[in-house]
């Protein structure tokens, strides 16, 4: 009862802390307290909005821009994902494997991803390739080394108990280490989609013809800071979106999670 | 009575971050018959753990070797059933799969499997419990269905590891009656590791004494106070016998 109340409580807190903000900008932008062409006002950064949804930007829409960076994410997140839960998992149970491995991932992990895309840039092109391996490069190394850590801090009395039932080393990995670690892939997968995410925006910034990095950046150089505002709002609510799903998953999968 | 169980001179050191090994165990010689309830009795740290662990194959001895029914224990076997102190229940799972566990690995066919898992809840009386999740049940049905995941696989040797110790005192009774009129019905062999001096003398038909530095056996009792208690005589803990004998075992333990 008194933590429902507390929640609620927050909420209110929430909503009025943005209200406050947005009347505050509201006010500074309409009364000229700040420069209107360095800081559009809500009603700019709406128009604009709405223009880029409908009218587009240089020959694409929004939603097209959108689906460009979108499309990149997903499919480097995707192959991330399943090579990286995989080598995670793998890494995390045998030894040599991760004598493999660990070191070529420790290897680039530190650096920040668009230290090497120029490298990719050189190798494939300005393309969609050179981005999407961009992107599999930044996401591989959370999924991959919080998967392993979560292998190798699976209670033993898990893997006792299940050798004690008589299940053999295959079936420990499948029906114990694989569920064991649910929680710690799904936990890896929401971290890797937030590097990834913004590694997108800032390629496209670096190099690119579409997507919604590029329109803001585009946009930028001409001084259109009424498209940039509205891409970076769409941005932020596209980022919150994809966390919030992966949130739903995670209740969804594993509703056991702190509650052993 | 058949022989099911024989240790023979059995040792373990634990390598330590010190020059010297640890001796958990020294010497241990112990054959135990088919139909047997063995209670181990010990303080903790004597190494009950430890020898539950070797008989159950998870851990290998320094020296000597033990066998089940003449072969070599070198692995685990579900022949050998361990009821760990905490029930490692799969949370992923429900009560109904966390004990269909064993015959899924073994390859058991699914409609069996569904009678059996039926006939061990009630067994354990978790027949009510069976779509629930593991955090839904209190610790002493998870006890019961721990206990259920292990009997499912008909093991002729069920090991438990102090199986009550972290059940509060009331729970505790009415799982040592189980426990016991489980061994009656489906009469298996039991080995029971315990620190408490009561549960040994309610359940075992022989009591083990395990003392410390370095666990050894320091003696060895018959006890037929569990074959009273079950035919209805629940006073019988209350005679001088079951004192004598009380009190000869707590001697052996203060002394050591
Ligand atoms: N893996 C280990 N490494 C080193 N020492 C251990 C290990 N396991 C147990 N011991 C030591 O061996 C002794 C016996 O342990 P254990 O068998 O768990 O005793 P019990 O179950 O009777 O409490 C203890 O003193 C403990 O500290
Ligand atoms: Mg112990």
């Amino acid at each position: 009862m008194k933590e429902k109340r507390f929640e609620k409580n927050h909420k209110i807190v929430t909503v009025v802390t943005v209200a406050v903000i947005l009347a505050l900008w509201f006010l500074a932008t309409n009364l000229h307290w700040i420069d209107t062409r360095i800081f559009p006002t809500p009603q700019a950064t709406w128009k604009a909005f709405v223009a880029v949804c409908s009218g587009g930007y240089k020959n694409h829409t929004l939603l097209q821009h959108l689906s460009a960076s979108m499309g990149r994410l997903f499919l480097a997140f995707g192959l991330a994902a399943v090579t990286g839960i995989i080598m995670g998992l793998v890494c995390g149970w045998s030894a040599y494997a991760r004598a493999v491995f660990e070191p070529m991932i420790e290897f680039y992990r530190p650096l920040p991803p668009l230290a090497y895309y120029t490298l990719l840039v050189l190798w494939m092109g300005i393309g969609n390739e050179s981005k999407v391996a961009l992107l599999y490069l930044a996401c591989l190394p959370p999924i991959f080394i919080t998967c392993c850590a979560g292998v190798r801090g699976i209670s033993p009395l898990y893997l006792e108990s299940a050798e004690t039932l008589g299940a053999s080393k295959r079936k420990v990995f499948v029906h114990i280490i694989l569920p064991a670690c649910l929680p710690d892939i799904i936990t890896s997968l929401r971290t890797a989609i937030g590097v990834g995410y913004s590694t997108v925006v800032a390629a496209e910034m670096v190099a690119a013809t579409s997507g919604i990095g590029w329109m803001v950046l585009d946009a930028s150089n001409y001084l259109r800071n009424d498209i940039v505002f509205a891409g970076i709002f769409v941005m932020s609510f596209t980022g919150i979106v994809i966390d919030q799903a992966l949130r739903l998953l995670e209740k969804k999968a594993v509703p056991w999670k702190g509650r052993v | 009575m058949e022989e099911i169980l024989r240790l023979k001179n059995i040792s373990m050191l634990y390598p330590t971050a010190k020059q010297e090994d640890f001796q958990a165990l020294v010497n241990i010689d112990l054959s135990v018959n088919e139909g047997d309830f063995i209670c181990v009795l010990g303080p903790s740290g004597c190494g009950k753990s430890t020898l539950l662990n070797i008989i159950a194959g998870l851990l290998k001895p320094t020296s000597g070797a033990a066998e089940m029914r003449g072969k070599p224990i070198t692995g685990t076997d579900p022949h050998r059933g361990m009821v760990f102190q905490f029930p490692a229940l799969y949370p992923w799972l429900n009560t109904r799969d966390n004990v269909a566990f064993g015959l899924k690995m073994r390859g058991v066919g699914k409609k069996m499997v569904q009678t059996e898992v039926d006939k061990y809840l009630g067994l354990v009386g978790l027949s009510e419990f069976g779509s629930s999740r593991i955090y839904e049940l209190s610790g002493g049905m998870k006890q019961r269905a721990q206990l259920a995941r292990v009997l499912i696989n008909q093991p002729d040797l069920v090991l438990m590891d102090e199986p009550f110790g972290a059940l509060d005192a009331l729970t505790r009774g009415g799982m040592q009656d189980l426990i016991r009129n489980l061994w009656m019905q489906i009469k298996n062999t039991v080995i029971l590791v315990t620190h408490d001096v009561d549960e040994a003398l309610c359940l075992a038909t022989r009591i083990v004494v395990l003392t410390s530095r370095p666990g050894h056996i320091a003696g060895e009792f018959k006890a037929e106070f569990t074959r009273r208690i079950a035919s209805g005589e629940a006073d019988c803990q209350y005679t001088s016998e079951y004192i004598a004998l009380k009190k000869e075992l707590m001697g052996i333990i203060r002394s050591a």
